[in-house]
């Protein structure tokens, strides 16, 4: 125990050390708007696709103009919100990095969650089914339950240990 | 040499058809003879492959801009090794080298396993899916075709006496070697997948054709994983934009078949176990094949557009065929074979080993899917609403780092429950001490002022799991010296040795924690552009950034020009960069060369953007946390996963050695 109490102090240091560097200072640079912003428009250069504030195009002639065009905005006073959609009023949907979501591209967001709970709900029910199906005839299948007088701890102790060995 | 090579090409499209036709009937007349000369034709349709290979090395190498594809992806002025690695920039090229990567998975089945009894169902099943590869490659795209037809047939931009050059972007070392390892990776799960069919054909349908393909499958994910990361890390060293993932279709493309192929080394080990999940675990394998499969198909086909992909070609839909053909054929097989996929076992408990790899399935499927749904979402939509949309990063995180943190929660707890059920009392003991080192670890964050959130999780989780996983390595250490004495170290190797596969796989999932620690760090990156005269400075966070000259010169493939600048921190110095711009000479195409500090804290990357219209040297100036831990944790499991390759130490040994005390449950 006293390993395991050692171990877990070590590595908690270990992983918040490299951790709470992350909190020196605040950038005063790139707002945090103008980052959201530039992050949720791609490049309209025809081709790169890259995300606005990541194109590393040399003077790029579709990201450059929108990036000045945001900050510009920004420092005006607009809302993040209001610039994204004056461009993609002027774009078109395809410049905004993920689609809206509401009406048919609301199934690019809903359909992974659905997808999720789907198969959770698959994995609950065989669950459930298989375990009323081996309670209904305990040793089905030919899984011996060993009928031995022993607490369930002490049976998982030793499929633990067996487990070991094999 | 273009003869050897089409003559070539046109000899492994004979020997596969050969070693289909062959062993089919050499199993229908019981002829071994037969059998056996259908696994030597692939044997040698690997070496007329090699052949075509090489050949077409010889036509890059003695710089023959006669070819079209040689004139189209290299110059005489290229070191010799990028005119090695032209080869598989372009379409035809890669295709034919695909090819040549499958044989060989082929051939070295073909040969280590000849006395398999599903061999003669693997050769049909493997010449098969290669045959039509090369009859890709000898028909649809050739890359031994002569550019002097081209120009007849239309208007293609032409230097006599020298090519086109390669993409200054693919002139890297990483790029020298990433897409043969992806490559590898991808086609290597051939071999699993023709070996599931041959099992399904032939109704074998007991666990011993994922045992026998372990190994195997393990490779190509290996690779396939490894390339992944290449790729990353060149993304990030040569691309220049301060990230190594954009979510690119083609990056995409990789990560699909390598979710499922996690969740199928996974899922096999309740079928080896338990005799269960067989339909899952077919079906899986399949399912990953096809999306390797389909994800050159996506790299090639220009359908989904795309920074890497090649350009389109008319193949696509002969490619789209195949894939349709095959998941229908595979579909069909699993259907008829259902009535022998029963399960020979039962579950037993929500709380076991067993639900634990379910749920396991289930998020890296569910990622996957996401993956899926999303990189081809804009198709969709232009399809059924006629506007085009991007699907780009902000969707794939939204959706993908809740399921990731999912993951990375499980793959603490999974290794810790225990098989058919895990009692109230063993989950407290295992788990109280680890809960509470990433409840601490959280705390600790929030208490020193994080505030974001899934970072904080990711954090307390990645604790966690690594807490579970050294206790896992301490109490089978503590209990192999109770019973065999020695040293802490010495029993740690014991341990390790006697169970590869269990100790390398807790090493891989190390290796992922430390991935994940780096990706963590991608919530706190920082970037500042800035416009500098020499002697002026930027800032970002303690950094400073002084530009000091903008030096120039020239190479014999590119002009570049410099910007030389003095990194400090605190205001002491740290060192002097140059990041460039790179300005090739036979493709007129401008490249950023990254300078980058990295250290285990943080990286500071820099990019010289270009000279203003006043002469001021633009420079980027990103500060990426965490990083290298990213690399750090690929290194992990590139270690882990040689571990759980080598076997086991002998099993009769241990059995010898624990006897005769009689101790052996409480042996290890
Ligand atoms: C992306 C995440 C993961 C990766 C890359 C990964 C990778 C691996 C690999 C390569 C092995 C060795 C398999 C072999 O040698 O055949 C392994 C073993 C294992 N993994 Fe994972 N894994 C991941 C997540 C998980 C999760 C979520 C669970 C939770 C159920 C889990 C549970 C296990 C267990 C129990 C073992 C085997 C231990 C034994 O042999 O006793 N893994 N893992």
């Amino acid at each position: 125990m006293r390993f395991r109490s050692l171990l877990a102090i070590a590595a908690t240091a270990l992983l918040t050390g490299p951790a709470t560097h992350l909190l020196i200072g605040q950038d005063r640079y790139n707002s945090a708007d103008y980052q959201r912003v530039t992050h949720a428009l791609t490049c309209q250069c025809g081709g790169c696709n890259a995300i606005v504030g990541e194109c590393a195009m040399d003077r790029c002639p579709s990201s450059e103009p929108i990036r000045e065009e945001v900050a510009r905005r920004l420092q005006a006073g607009e809302a993040p919100e209001d610039i994204l959609s004056m461009f993609a009023e002027r774009y078109g949907l395809v410049i905004l990095a993920a689609p809206p979501a509401s009406g048919f591209h609301l199934s690019a967001w809903i359909l992974p969650g659905v997808f999720l709970l789907g198969g959770a709900a698959v994995v609950f029910t065989v669950l459930r089914r298989r375990r009323s199906a081996a309670a209904a005839v305990p040793a089905a299948g030919g899984a011996a339950v060993p009928a031995v007088d022993a607490s369930p701890e002490v049976l998982a102790r030793i499929e633990r240990d067996v487990d070991q060995i094999r | 040499m273009h003869h050897l090579g089409n003559f070539s090409l046109m000899a492994v499209v004979v020997m596969c058809a050969y070693a289909v036709v062959a062993s089919l009937l050499g199993v229908r007349k019981q002829s071994s003879q037969l059998v056996n000369s259908a696994r030597r034709a692939l044997i040698a349709a690997a070496g007329f492959s090699a052949l075509s290979v090489a050949a077409l090395l010889a036509l890059f190498l003695a710089d023959d801009f006669r070819f079209e594809y040689v004139a189209s992806y290299s110059a005489s002025a290229l070191p010799w090794y990028y005119k090695v690695s032209a080869l598989w920039a372009g379409n035809d090229g890669s295709l034919l080298f695909w090819t040549f990567l499958m044989l060989v998975f082929a051939a070295a089945c073909a040969i280590s396993r000849r006395r398999d009894e599903l061999m003669p169902h693997v050769v049909a099943t493997l010449g098969g899916v290669i045959l039509f590869f090369a009859y890709m490659n000898y028909w649809v795209c050739n890359p031994f075709g002569q550019l002097a037809e081209i120009t007849a047939a239309g208007p293609i931009p032409f230097t006599p006496g020298d090519g086109n050059g390669l993409n200054p972007l693919l002139q890297h070392p990483i790029m020298a070697i990433h897409p043969p390892i992806l490559y590898t990776g991808y086609v290597g799960f051939v071999i699993p997948f023709a070996f599931c069919v041959a099992a399904l054909w032939t109704r074998r349908l007991d666990a011993a054709w994922i045992q026998n393909t372990r190994r195997w499958t393990l490779i190509a994910w290996f690779f396939l994983g490894s390339g992944i990361l290449l790729g990353g890390r060149w993304a990030y060293v040569e691309l220049g934009w301060g990230g190594y993932w954009g979510w690119d279709p083609v990056e995409n493309a990789a990560l699909m078949p390598w979710l499922t192929g996690t969740a199928f080394l996974h899922s096999v080990m309740i079928q080896e176990r338990k005799g269960m999940l067989k339909i899952w675990n077919a079906g899986l394998v399949i399912v990953t094949y096809l999306l390797c499969v389909f994800g050159t198909f996506l790299t090639r086909s220009g359908i989904v557009s795309s920074v890497h992909a090649f350009a389109s070609s008319e193949f696509a839909w002969r490619f789209l065929v195949f894939i349709i053909f095959a998941a229908i054929l595979s579909a069909a097989l699993l259907i008829t074979r259902i009535k022998d996929l029963r399960t020979e076992n039962e579950l037993e408990a929500v709380v076991s080993r067993e639900s634990g790899f379910l749920f396991n399935n289930l998020l890296l499927l569910a990622a996957c899917f996401a993956v899926f749904w999303g990189t081809l979402f804009p198709v969709l939509s232009e399809a059924v609403q006629g506007e085009q949309i991007s699907v780009g990063a902000p969707f794939f995180n939204r959706v993908n780092v809740p399921l990731g943190l999912a993951l990375l929660l499980m793959t603490g707890v999974g290794p810790l429950l225990a098989w058919r059920r895990s009692s109230v009392d063993s989950l407290k003991r295992n788990f109280t001490v680890p809960l509470l080192s990433g409840v601490a670890a959280g705390l600790l964050l929030v208490a020193l002022g994080m505030r974001h959130p899934y970072a904080i999780l990711c954090f307390a989780m990645s604790a966690f799991v690594v807490v579970t996983i050294g206790t896992e390595f301490h109490r089978g250490v503590r209990a192999r010296r109770a019973h065999r004495g020695g040293t802490y170290a010495t029993a740690l190797v014991d341990l390790v040795q006697r169970n590869t596969r269990r100790y390398g796989g807790y090493i891989v999932h190390f290796g992922i924690v430390l991935l994940f620690i780096g990706f963590a760090g991608n919530a706190f990156n920082k970037d500042v552009i800035a416009d500098l005269n020499r002697g002026e400075s930027t800032a970002i966070g303690p950094w400073k950034v002084t530009l000091q000259d903008l030096p120039s010169g020239e190479t014999p493939v590119y002009n570049w020009l410099g910007a030389q600048v003095l990194l400090s921190k605190h205001d002491e110095p740290v060192g002097i960069f140059q990041p460039r711009r790179q300005l090739d000479k036979a493709t007129g195409q401008a490249t950023s060369e990254v300078r980058r500090h990295a250290t285990f804290q943080e990286d500071i990357y820099l990019v010289f953007s270009g000279v203003t219209e006043d002469g001021r040297a633009t420079v980027h100036v990103y500060r990426n946390p965490l990083v290298r831990w990213v690399w750090l944790g690929a290194f992990v499991m590139f270690l882990g996963t040689v571990l759980t390759l080598l076997p086991n130490r002998s099993p009769v040994r241990r059995t010898a050695t624990a006897a005769p005390d009689g101790t052996a449950l409480e042996a290890v």
